[in-house]
């Protein structure tokens, strides 16, 4: 029964990367590769706080708007690439990490360090299954940011409209749709769905500058195993490859624990390119 | 009144509008029509903000907007219903409408949004029982409706129609074109640009013939019917663009439903 909650944490960690990753996908058409690291940059931010005596909850709001502001930055960055093509802007991202990587290490040096989240010690047991109240918080939050993703897009204003854009941005703008105004909205989101994941994942493990090379990994993994281009898709992948994960590390010798479940992400993929829950894109006209 | 002075337009360094004049007012129909090429879309474009012009001025009830976002035209009354019909096909078809209106969503409350969805369903109701449903599965008269229903949820005063009859069945141009003189009834100013020229000048109060991206010939739908030259450079007997006897019938049937 462990290895149900173990997959479900480590499903919920590449969600919470992953469904950030998504939102700007969605709505823009850039994978953003960046965001794994900008997770842990928002998680030493938070540290860095808690470590000036803020309270716990004031110091992640604190992040959360911090967040908001880097998200909007990034978007004045990216957005001259927009146009390009993916392989270009995911070369720009890709090395947007790395440099993110090398710039955490003069600040706050490459040791692993703690984040002392109120929740960090416990134990949840639902039936048979024990959990550690880490891993329950980062299950619970990831399913609530794919609800609340899947809402924005399905029911705002704002959701639709960048639907619309990737649909048909030549109609949108006729709507009186500003595609270049909607950027920022989505980048701050995403960042914020970023320090959400940085504040929910260190607690399970330490933060420190590699913390989530990892997870980036596995949460483009869950991505494309999922469908990118549903919050719902995005959070079935996660736990899917989570589980395959656990099992593989459990029954098979630990070198094929990451090879196995992404040779079956590949399967998956073979029969179904869309992933699991997405679509067919309709082409545009 | 939407006005055109001396407009010069292109992509690029490529000239395609060379000085390109012309008035709509509220509740006529203009007709723009010309060959491939010679600029019609490219007028309307210039008329929506999609297109930036390189001289020429161009003003909606007297308020220029020469080189305005696409967001100000629609808010000074003026949609524009590209061509290719361009619905959004992963999007339901409420959801289409409701982005026509999205200039004016978030003042807009939700019984009022309701009110200009029905409005629309009313001059369309063909859509009703698809409002559910993806607008990629539509057929192609069932998104071109749904492509004008969508510009009419922003109330315009002023609305710009690229080829709405292309690719449709003659009924369903037929209700596309009594849905056309609805509107200029109500006191809406339509730009329709027309490559079916017969059934455009057969509504249009006034008509312009694009050539080259200069109008070269000016006058009312008749007048332009009846014209020379423009029987002979567009609508001549034998031509590749020669509409043929049914679509003829169609015109003649729209003219008199229309009162003209």
């Amino acid at each position: 029964m462990e290895l149900v909650g173990l997959s479900l944490s480590t499903g919920a960690i590449y969600a919470l990367v992953g469904l950030g990753m998504a939102v700007i996908y969605q709505a823009t058409g850039v994978f953003n590769f960046a965001q794994g690291q900008l997770v842990t940059v928002l998680a030493y931010v938070g540290l860095s706080l808690l470590r000036a005596h803020w309270p716990f909850f004031a110091a992640a709001g604190l992040d959360l708007v911090f967040a908001q502001g880097a998200g909007m930055a990034l978007w004045v960055l990216v957005r001259p690439f927009r146009t390009r093509p993916p392989l270009v802007t995911s070369m720009a991202t890709l090395s947007l990490y790395l440099v993110l990587r090398d710039l955490v290490v003069p600040i706050w040096g490459a040791d692993p360090l703690v984040l002392p989240a109120p929740w960090a010690h416990g134990e949840w047991r639902l039936g048979g299954m024990a959990l550690s109240s880490a891993q329950g918080v980062a299950i619970l939050v990831a399913a609530l940011v794919a609800a609340g993703m899947a809402a924005f897009f399905r029911r705002t204003r704002m959701g639709i409209a960048l639907r619309a854009v990737r649909d048909h941005p030549q109609a949108a703008s006729l709507m009186g749709v500003d595609a270049d105004r909607l950027g920022f909205v989505v980048f701050g989101a995403a960042t914020v769905i970023g320090a959400v994941a940085g504040l929910v994942l260190a607690p399970m493990t330490v933060v420190a500058p590699t913390m989530m090379d990892e997870p980036t990994l596995g949460a483009f993994a869950a991505l494309v195993l999922g469908g990118i281009d549903t919050p719902w898709g995005v959070l079935l992948g996660a736990m899917g490859l989570g589980g395959l994960e656990t099992v593989a590390g459990y029954y098979l010798a630990s070198i094929w624990k990451e090879a196995v479940p992404l040779l079956a992400v590949l399967a998956v993929v073979v029969i179904r390119a869309g992933g699991l829950l997405g679509g067919e894109e309709v082409p545009r006209a | 009144m939407l006005t055109v002075q001396d407009v010069w337009a292109g992509y690029g360094p490529s000239t395609v509008l060379q000085g390109v004049s012309l008035t709509l007012e509220p509740g006529t129909v203009v007709a723009l029509v010309g060959a491939n090429g010679a600029g019609k879309s490219t007028v309307l474009k210039t008329l929506s903000g999609l297109l930036r012009p390189q001289r020429g001025r161009i003003a909606v009830d007297g308020r220029e907007l020469t080189g305005r976002p696409p967001a100000d035209w629609v808010r000074a009354g003026v949609a524009h219903v590209p061509e290719g019909r361009q619905v959004f096909a992963n999007l339901t078809v409420a959801d289409n409408l409701l982005l026509g209106a999205f200039s004016a969503l978030a003042r807009l409350g939700p019984r009022q949004r309701q009110e200009r969805v029905e409005e629309v369903l009313a001059i369309f109701p063909d859509l009703g029982p698809k409002l559910g449903v993806l607008a990629g599965s539509l057929s192609g008269g069932q998104q071109q409706m749904l492509a004008i229903g969508r510009g009419l949820m922003s109330q315009p005063r002023y609305l710009l129609l690229d080829e709405p009859s292309l690719g449709l069945a003659p009924q369903v141009t037929e209700t596309i074109f009594a849905v056309i003189g609805r509107l200029r009834d109500r006191g809406v100013g339509i730009l329709l640009v027309e490559q079916n020229g017969r059934l455009a000048l057969a509504v249009a109060d006034r008509a312009h013939l694009l050539e080259k991206g200069v109008i070269t010939v000016s006058g009312t739908g008749a007048e332009l019917l009846a014209n020379q030259t423009v029987v002979e450079r567009y609508l001549g007997v034998g031509s590749p663009l020669d509409d043929g006897p049914r679509p003829q019938a169609l015109a003649e049937r729209l003219r008199r439903a229309l009162g003209r």
